[in-house]
């Protein structure tokens, strides 16, 4: 079974997390094994009895500051998915796919894999100054790619970063409804 | 009672709430009093709460607006708020996931621009409002005609759900996406 892997950080009602929950059920209708790794977020949220009920796994853990958590075997847990994502990665997944840049701070060092998909779930109208938030280094791998659900983040983006600092590639795929359906 | 639904968390990152509370108050200036906003998601900003609730007791409108609190999920509403129109925020012509969800499940949306520089962007159907002044219009018009329009934003809804739905060409990208390289299963 091939199994992608898909990091967030929330599981609440929301538009990003509809959003992972289609490309969830996309997945398994196309014989691919989705895995969720939510990070900083050990409550119990909207989505936890969904993805029990469809059997997909879904993994709760940090992976930075992970000297702060008081837990043993949290702590034990967040040192299995820093090697696991750093060392076995490429081996483990098809491809990782982040929800949200606004999680690239959390994760984008820690990632070994060549095919990281980086979701942008927001427009720059939503930020002070019509300015995304997001660090530049996080934008420059060519091997990366940034997945822009709407054509107008294409054109804030561009405009936003420079071609020297922008390197990702970026494309867009629009929202989408019935990713269970097969046909 | 026209009532307009805003399904959105009450928290900094959606700088929408305030819109609102004008429109109640230019509707209450223009005479329009039988209606009603109501927020329907959790407070996770006291204090754009609190924003929210003195700038309404300043236009003295706010018994025009009604918050839920809490996040409910679309399908377990009572069925009075379900009746109404649920306005969804876009940028240009994108429109989220808030609507696609109540058009699926039957429910009425309704759709204002928040980016000012697309306002040109947006589609010219009804019930797609480029600014508060077209928003405001649309009320007005509800509260005089609700069953004529009431029959093209239904429409107007159907063609936007349509829109949502995969194509071949759709899939194929998707899955290059999930499965770089390998798209043949």
């Amino acid at each position: 079974m091939n199994k992608i892997l898909i990091v967030s950080n929330l599981l609440r009602i929301g538009g990003a997390e509809k959003l992972l929950y289609e490309v969830v059920c996309f997945a398994r209708a196309n014989n691919l094994e989705p895995e969720i790794l939510v990070l900083d977020n050990y409550d119990r949220e909207h989505y936890d009895p969904i993805y029990e009920q469809m059997n997909v796994k879904v993994v709760r853990t940090r992976i930075s500051l992970i000297k702060n958590l008081r837990s043993p075997l949290k702590m034990l847990e967040s040192v299995i998915w820093i090697i696991k994502l750093k060392y076995f990665a490429a081996k483990l997944y098809k491809s990782i796919h982040v929800m949200g840049l606004y999680n690239l701070d959390k994760v984008y060092h820690h990632i070994n894999h060549k095919q990281r998909f980086f979701w942008n779930v927001n427009n720059a109208v939503q930020f002070v100054d019509r300015k995304f938030p997001y660090s530049a280094e996080f934008l420059g791998d060519e091997n990366d790619t940034i997945v822009c659900i709407n054509k107008y983040q294409v054109t804030e983006m561009q405009s936003q970063y420079s071609p020297e600092l922008l390197k990702a590639k970026i494309t867009v795929f629009k929202l989408f409804l019935g990713g269970h359906d097969t046909n | 009672m026209i009532q307009i639904n805003l399904v959105a968390r009450i928290d900094d990152d959606k700088n929408i709430f305030l819109d609102l509370v004008y429109v109640a108050y230019m509707l209450k200036k223009d005479g329009i009093t039988d209606f009603k906003v109501l927020f329907i998601g959790g407070v996770h900003k006291q204090s754009i709460y609190q924003n929210i609730v003195h700038l309404a007791s300043l236009l003295n409108v706010e018994s025009h607006i009604g918050f839920t609190m809490k996040a409910i999920p679309l399908a377990q509403l009572p069925g009075d708020i379900k009746q109404g129109y649920f306005l969804n925020y876009t940028v240009g012509a994108f429109v989220g996931y808030s609507a696609i969800e109540s058009i699926d499940l039957g429910l009425r949306a309704i759709f204002l621009n928040g980016d000012k520089q697309l306002v040109d962007d947006m589609p010219k159907s009804v019930g797609m409002c480029p600014d508060l002044n077209s928003l405001i219009a649309l009320i007005t018009a509800l509260t005089q005609d609700k069953d004529a329009i009431d029959i093209k934003i239904d429409e107007s809804n159907s063609q936007l759900k349509k829109s949502y739905l995969l194509t071949a060409a759709d899939r194929s990208n998707l899955l290059s996406l999930l499965l770089p390289g390998n798209q043949s299963l």
